[in-house]
């Protein structure tokens, strides 16, 4: 079991890689970004509205994601995003700077 | 640049766009609730997740418009709407504040321009006029050389050229009402100016020389066309 749940803004936009990452697959809206963080990373990674919302609209300011109206699973009206090209480019990047941070920060748990 | 247009779009249609990102959080909110429900909570504990996700809401709103315009920037936008309002409700007040204002900054810019107009006149034959600068010799007479200058001329690695110019006394072409001032000036005087000739040639470093075959005047073509 997890010591703790962590929200994901832990290490500084770790929390938009997230999102991208996880829009790679399909369209979703933020309800159903939320859940599937919270079931692929097992309940670890919870986001509430206070934190995903505003990466939401932060991802739409910098053009990596765009939003339109459609119709939820029971046909309630949900506002689902979209990567785009950029926030591929992005996701890519971001991607690679998280991994080099890891690298970086193994390195430091394991000197002697 | 982008994000430049994206933000003044948000700012044109921020009411709506702020209504759309309560629809959202609202649907997420009952999405939540309705798995609470389904998972076999309570329906009172869902309401007090509800409750409780008030706060959160708020502060996602906040922070969300946080994100589209700098809070400082709200912060001025609302004062000024407060001022405006409070003077609106106060004219007498507000006609004399403005009226002071306007009059001292209006006589100010005024006179100024006056000033400039006169004073600060433009050259309308140079191009890049705001780059000539005069070098003045704070030593016995005043003037340079021409050895000094052309020593100067040679060496010089801060200007593109360099002309003296002599300002003597008796310089008056005509008389009377058709009296005209001229000035010695050195061959280099138009190429550093970059002043095109509309007839003739103008100097050259060649006139410099003590055995230049002839004088050469430059006419400014107000005072050619007589």
């Amino acid at each position: 079991m997890a010591l703790t749940n962590y929200p994901p803004d832990l290490l500084p936009g770790t929390l938009d890689l997230l999102i991208l990452r996880t829009l790679v697959a399909g369209s979703l809206h933020g309800y159903g970004i939320a859940e599937r963080l919270k079931v692929v990373s097992q309940d670890v990674l919870q986001v509430g509205e206070s934190s995903l919302y505003p990466a939401l609209q932060r991802l739409l300011l910098n053009g990596w994601v765009k939003a339109e109206w459609g119709a939820s699973e029971n046909n309630r009206r949900a506002r689902f995003y979209t990567l785009t090209a950029a926030g591929k480019k992005r996701l890519s990047a971001e991607r690679a700077e998280f991994e080099r941070l890891v690298d970086a920060i193994a390195r430091v748990l394991e000197m002697a | 640049m982008l994000k430049l247009f994206r933000r003044l779009h948000y700012l044109f249609s921020q009411r709506r766009v702020e209504a759309e990102l309560a629809e959202e959080i609202e649907f997420h909110r009952a999405q939540k609730q309705t798995r609470l429900e389904e998972t076999g909570v309570p329906p009172a504990e869902a309401a007090y997740s509800t409750c409780r996700a008030l706060g959160n809401v708020t502060l996602a709103r906040e922070d969300a418009r946080a994100v589209w315009i700098a809070p400082w920037l709200a912060g001025v936008r609302q004062d000024l709407v407060y001022a405006f309002r409070a003077l609106w409700r106060q004219p007498g007040f507000a006609m004399i504040a403005i009226g002071t204002l306007a009059a001292a900054i209006g006589l100010n810019t005024s006179l100024f321009a006056i000033y400039s107009a006169f004073a600060l006149r433009p050259w309308p034959a140079v191009p890049d006029a705001d780059r000539v600068v005069t070098i003045y010799n704070r030593t016995g007479a005043g003037d340079f050389s021409r050895a000094a200058f052309e020593y100067f001329t040679e060496h010089t690695q801060s200007f593109e050229g360099l002309f003296v110019v002599r300002r003597a006394g008796d310089n008056v072409l005509g008389s009377g009402d058709d009296e005209t001032r001229a000035s010695w000036v050195s061959g280099s005087y138009f190429a550093t100016l970059h002043v095109p000739m509309a007839l003739g040639r103008a100097f050259g470093p060649a006139d410099d020389r003590r055995d230049a075959p002839a004088v050469v005047a430059v006419l400014d073509l107000k005072i050619g066309l007589e």
